[in-house]
């Protein structure tokens, strides 16, 4: 216990203080550090010092005086203190409820949530609704990095293994935006070995994410046209294109999917079927989308887009017929 | 200024890391308690998460501390009376200190998830515009440096698909009032839609989807159901006693539960499909349960892998057309011909025309 009495100790003075505290000052007054041995005091003192940081405790070493002859340490008030938030009842009880729904192995927001109360009109309360819950995967070792490049608009570097690849490549990118679809993160931003916008899973990227420019400041402006909605839709029709409007007719069986799980509405029927549009840019991707619906979907238009089902549906009867001896090459 | 060369400490030690979580929690205390003169220890120990012997140990030890010269006059002053905690003469105390990343940033994403979450949904949480605004407070917290908080929140998206969110409020009725449903659902792996009474216990979103997690009545068992795959839903006016443990945590479902319809199989893809098909090919989200995987010549790669959902796996793999060799089971390979050939018979009134 002596410990944790030592540090709050040295965490008052430094507080308090109006002028930064030498190394001696610092020793002379604090109980706990009056070792007869210096060299031993040092240790001590410098890893404390260390322990406190990582607690996100600012302790700054400044000059003593403006002939910047003597160092000293302090902390500054500004930079210790949580701002005055001014969140309301209802804003904390909000905070509540996200930390208590979205619930995350080994993550417990309750400090940070009293911490949040305490410099604000609301309740230390914790409140939650019994009957939902969700999970986001904040565990990505990237994510903090990422959240602040995203935020200060700060170009990165990173080492990342794309899909199918055994190497490593370098990346510089420009991240615009982050982006959780189907239980992975995603940053999206420009690649400039590229020369265009790409997505980056976060699992795939194999190094500590570094800022490019060690200097602070804004390394870039996020175009105009990118939009984070956009990205985020995983439907695979959607791509970087203008797309084509492609007729898709939904068995009895499966209408009432489409209708609910994609909100498009009938566009005239076929058999007994429903007939629906869909705006296609990425049809290599489609043609594989609208196979995983069996006999309940079929392509009425255009022409290319039914000749491409049925080449695929063609290879799949005669491509997989027992043929294990022989090596097949990738064919693409 | 002179360039100050940081050597991260290993914060090995166990001591060391309780050591100064204790002193995290008393400088969390200290504000507590002059927020709320007169708390009891009891309170304490419930808000901190910690045995009130131990809160009382913090008390204990902000007796000795203090402002230099460490008098009487200069430490700070605790006093317990009828289990009524008073402290006093900690002024710069009073004040917690900041949110550090790790506190602040896992806090701001599942506030925005939530946003993201509920955004378009009827009847979803109606604290949605609290939400929001202690959003855009919260950013000022985590980035005090920052100006453009307010952009932030235009940057991170957490997608769901469209139109899940259908059945939301519903299920909300269901669990909060105990009523059971009747559920019209698609069975994806099974490719059967069936009629079930099921008594929902929890609403959860995960990997990218809505599920509801519930006894079912037809199964006789725990089961997972997925929003968008529910064609109708009705509230019933039967209630249920939902179980103790229903909210208590995430259910541990999306794991794979072998059973006795189990059919091992065994394909070969180009890496980079193979890749694919493992990571999002499983009816579970978290992906195919690949017990064996080994790297070919060419580039290509052999998984082996067990299912029960034959009628899944064949739809899946006519998407690859050929580029999938089955290799075990010869049902399989038969199964995803004939379908094929099935499909291809829907596409032929078009040719002769």
């Amino acid at each position: 216990m002596q410990k944790v009495e030592r540090l709050v100790n040295l965490i008052a003075l430094l507080l308090n203080t109006r002028r930064p505290l030498t190394v001696e000052e610092v020793r002379n007054t604090i109980p706990g550090y009056q070792q007869e041995d210096y060299a031993s005091f040092k240790r001590m003192f410098e890893r404390d010092k260390e322990e406190l940081r990582s607690l996100g405790i600012p302790i700054e070493r400044r000059f003593t005086d403006v002939w910047e002859i003597e160092e000293g340490y302090l902390i500054s008030k500004d930079r210790y203190y949580l701002p005055e938030l001014d969140l309301s009842p209802d804003e904390m009880a909000a905070l509540w409820i996200a930390s208590r729904i979205v619930v995350e192995p080994g993550v417990n927001d309750d400090q940070a949530l009293v911490k949040l109360a305490l410099s604000s009109d609301g309740d230390a309360d914790p409140s939650s609704p019994p009957w939902l819950r969700a999970r986001l995967h904040l565990d990505a070792p990237a994510l903090p990095q990422l959240l602040e490049a995203v935020a200060g608009h700060r170009r990165v570097k990173f080492k990342y293994r794309a899909a199918g690849q055994r190497k490593d490549v370098d990346r510089l990118v420009d991240p615009y935006a982050l982006i959780h679809r189907q239980g992975s993160w995603y940053v999206a931003g420009h690649d400039h070995a590229r020369g265009a916008v790409r997505h980056f899973k976060l699992p795939r990227i194999t190094s500590k994410v570094t800022f490019a420019n060690r200097a602070g400041g804004i390394d870039f402006e996020v175009p105009e046209g990118f939009s984070t909605e956009e990205r985020g839709v995983i439907e695979p029709w959607v791509g970087e294109d203008e797309g084509v409007k492609v007729n898709v007719a939904f068995s009895p069986r499966l209408a009432w999917w489409a209708d609910q799980s994609l909100g498009l509405e009938a566009k005239g029927t076929w058999r007994d079927w429903t007939v629906v549009e869909v705006n296609v840019a990425d049809e290599e991707g489609f043609v594989s989308w609208v196979l995983g619906f069996g006999e309940d979907a079929v392509v009425r238009s255009p022409e290319r887009v039914r000749t491409a089902v049925v080449e695929r549906l063609k290879e799949a009867v005669g491509g997989t017929k027992p043929t294990p001896r022989k090596k097949v090459a990738a064919r693409k | 200024m002179s360039p100050r060369t940081k050597k991260p400490v290993g914060l090995a030690s166990e001591s060391a890391r309780r050591s100064l979580g204790r002193l995290e929690r008393i400088l969390l205390l200290v504000p507590y308690c002059v927020r709320y003169p007169g708390v009891s220890i009891k309170e304490l120990a419930e808000r901190f998460g910690a045995p009130e012997s131990e809160i009382l140990e913090d008390l204990n030890l902000l007796f000795v501390c203090g402002l230099p010269d460490y008098t009487p006059a200069d430490l700070i002053e605790v006093s317990i009376a009828e289990d009524m905690v008073f402290i006093r003469m900690a002024d710069y105390f009073a004040r917690p200190l900041r949110l550090t990343r790790s506190e602040a940033i896992p806090l701001y994403l599942k506030a925005q998830a939530l946003v993201n979450l509920m955004d378009g949904t009827r009847g979803g949480v109606k604290e949605l515009a609290s939400l929001r605004s202690a959003l855009e407070k919260l950013g000022k917290a985590l980035l005090p440096q920052e100006g453009g908080v307010a952009e932030l929140t235009k940057r991170i998206r957490v997608q769901l698909e469209s139109g899940e969110a259908q059945w939301l409020s519903l299920m909300r009725d269901a669990v909060t009032e105990h009523r059971s449903v009747d559920l019209e659902y698609y069975t994806y792996s099974r490719d059967a839609l069936t009629r079930r009474r099921v008594d929902p216990h929890l609403v959860f979103a995960t990997l990218g989807h809505w599920y509801v997690s519930g006894y079912c009545h037809l199964a006789e068992d725990r089961r997972l159901f997925r929003l968008d795959r529910i064609k109708t839903a009705e509230l019933s006016d039967e209630t249920f006693v939902p179980p103790e443990d229903a909210d208590a945590e995430l259910p541990p479902p999306l794991m794979v539960v072998p059973g006795t319809g189990d059919v091992k199989v065994r394909l070969r893809a180009p890496e980079a499909v193979a890749q694919l098909l493992v990571e999002y090919g499983g009816i579970l989200p978290a992906g195919l349960p690949v017990t064996q995987s080994k790297t070919l010549k060419g580039g290509r790669r052999e998984i082996v892998f067990t299912t029960y959902a034959l009628p899944w796996l064949e739809k899946l793999l006519m998407r690859f057309g050929s580029t999938i060799e089955i290799v075990e089971p010869v049902e399989l390979r038969e199964r995803v011909q004939d379908a094929a050939k099935r499909i291809l018979a829907l596409y032929e009134p078009a040719k002769k025309r």
